[in-house]
């Protein structure tokens, strides 16, 4: 009974998130168009996650050439260390990474926010004042979410790389000329874009999943905080699920 | 002048789950009345409240503003019909990332194209309504609870509903805090006509200044009428309600002397 039960809530829940996704595409071509609000989203978003992004994609490009160097080293390869480095963080950790930290950092925050609006009825005192609570709230939230992921990747991508780079050129002794030919022969504009697509899925992902969570938070305080930790567990899952079969589908 | 009915509800039944909370509620109320509706804690009122203003579907039965169903109103319509009810929450439901300037100017900027000007006006007009000035540069978080239900009530004036409803604006107040309430309530249907209707389960609200008054009990209204009716009653249950300990006697002569002054504690 409890699987059937599951199953159920299961079914419910995703059928409420594509509708709750319906509505939010249908309100975003009407007017008014708060741009105001989707500015302050947007700095909320991205600014918010600008400096964990810096220090994770960071290390990451570093820890890169480091363990490719170790494996590398046994056939003479190592010049090619820039080129795994830049088509794995531009293809793969990029948009994977940044998407994992901006949930825990702004996915959280926005299941929280609306969450504690739902449970002091804020959000039905702005109903009553008819003012579509979809369209104020989660209008500019999704469109940051599809915005602003990419805006990110970008940055982590272009600091993986130079952590690769530093840790190659300056600690692994490899030619600098040699590292960025070989990064530049074997890295092409279709690595980038498709980071880049996937990063716009999962900020919509994250965007829509933590929206939904917040608006259907029920019971108080302890509520608005079960619904933030789902909001994050759930955003994490679906950014890796959906990060495979987006992989299997662009190439 | 004959009276005009601008809230109609029409045998209105909800359940959630198994638990029916209302069974058939039907009553009506006229313009410019102040109406309450009383009743035990947990009995749907603050329900059958957020059925008025559309906030909640009903399984049957149907809300008629000025004539018009506000569950069956879609887009435009549903806005505008939205527009004339204004609604006071328990706890205010301020939005509190915004100032109190900011939560009584959002209804305006969102539905007229004002300028600056003219909102520092209006916000200005209803604070002082709500005898509260200065302290638009304040965040909700700032306030007393008081001050911050008499904000609500200045930001549910703010689009000039012709509706006001209250949802149990004294619960948790204290009696003179309850009693200042209870009069700007009563000072804003007098000041501005507007049609109010208060959910609470104060009995002494009730008997300052009701114009009329329904109990709701089982989910069904079990008495409507004047106040001076609701104390002649045969119903039980309501005499239960009203007299709480109080013996009958004792119960008539304070209610005089407090429907007199308009106040219970003076």
């Amino acid at each position: 009974m409890n699987v059937l039960r599951a199953i159920y809530n299961f079914i419910f829940e995703l059928g409420d998130t594509a509708l709750l996704f319906l509505k939010a595409l249908y309100w975003s071509f009407r007017p008014p168009y708060r741009w105001r609000e989707l500015f302050k989203q947007m700095e909320k978003f991205g600014v918010s996650s600008v400096s964990v992004v810096f220090i994770t994609s960071l290390f990451t490009g570093m820890v890169l050439a480091l363990e490719t160097y170790t494996g590398l080293k046994k056939f003479n390869a190592e010049s090619v260390i820039g080129s795994i480095v830049a088509v794995s963080m531009f293809r793969e950790l990029g948009p994977v990474l940044t998407a994992l930290v901006v949930t825990g950092r702004a996915g959280s925050a926005m299941a929280a926010e609306l969450g504690t609006m739902r449970v002091t009825e804020q959000i039905d005192a702005m109903y009553t004042m008819a003012v579509d609570p979809i369209h104020y709230l989660v209008v500019p939230r999704l469109i940051t979410g599809v915005t602003m992921l990419p805006v990110l990747t970008v940055i982590s991508d272009l600091l993986g790389v130079i952590g690769g780079y530093f840790v190659s050129i300056v600690l692994l002794k490899i030619n600098s000329h040699t590292y960025i030919r070989q990064m530049l022969n074997h890295t092409d504009l279709h690595d980038l874009y498709s980071g880049l697509v996937k990063a716009a899925v999962f900020g919509l992902l994250i965007s829509l999943i933590c929206c939904y969570k917040g608006l259907s938070t029920k019971g108080g305080a302890e509520g608005v905080g079960r619904s933030t930790t789902q909001a994050v567990v759930i955003s994490s899952v679906v950014v890796l699920v959906a990060d495979y079969f987006l992989t299997a589908f662009m190439f | 002048m004959v009276e005009e009915t601008v809230i109609q509800v029409i045998n209105l039944y909800k359940s959630f789950g198994k638990q029916q909370v209302l069974k058939g509620v039907s009553f009506s109320v006229k313009k410019g009345e102040l109406f309450y509706i009383i009743g035990k804690s947990g009995e749907g009122k603050s329900v059958l409240l957020k059925h008025i203003v559309g906030l909640i579907t009903p399984d049957k039965g149907k809300v008629l503003i000025e004539g018009m169903d506000i569950h069956q109103a879609t887009g435009v319509d549903a806005l505008k019909l939205r527009r004339k009810i204004g609604m006071v929450f328990q706890y205010g439901a301020l939005f509190d990332s915004m100032t109190v300037y900011e939560n009584i100017a959002f209804p305006l900027r969102e539905h007229f194209s004002l300028s600056e000007k003219e909102i520092a006006e209006i916000v200005k007009e209803k604070l002082a309504l709500v005898e509260l000035e200065g302290i638009e540069r304040k965040m909700p978080s700032e306030l007393s609870g008081g001050m911050r239900k008499r904000v609500a009530l200045a930001r549910a004036l703010a689009l000039n509903p012709g509706i006001l409803l209250y949802d149990e604006p004294t619960t948790g107040l204290d009696p003179l805090l309850t009693e200042e309430i209870d009069n700007l309530i009563k000072d804003t249907r007098d000041k501005t006509g507007v049609t109010s209707v208060v959910v609470s389960h104060d009995i002494w609200s009730v008997i300052k200044f009701a114009d009329r008054v329904a109990y709701l009990a089982n989910g069904r209204i079990e008495f409507i009428g004047t106040p001076e009716e609701m104390l002649e009653t045969d119903n039980q249950m309501l005499k239960r309600f009203i007299c709480a300990r109080l013996e009958d006697k004792l119960m008539t002569s304070l209610f005089n002397a407090c429907r007199s002054r308009g106040s219970c504690t003076s």
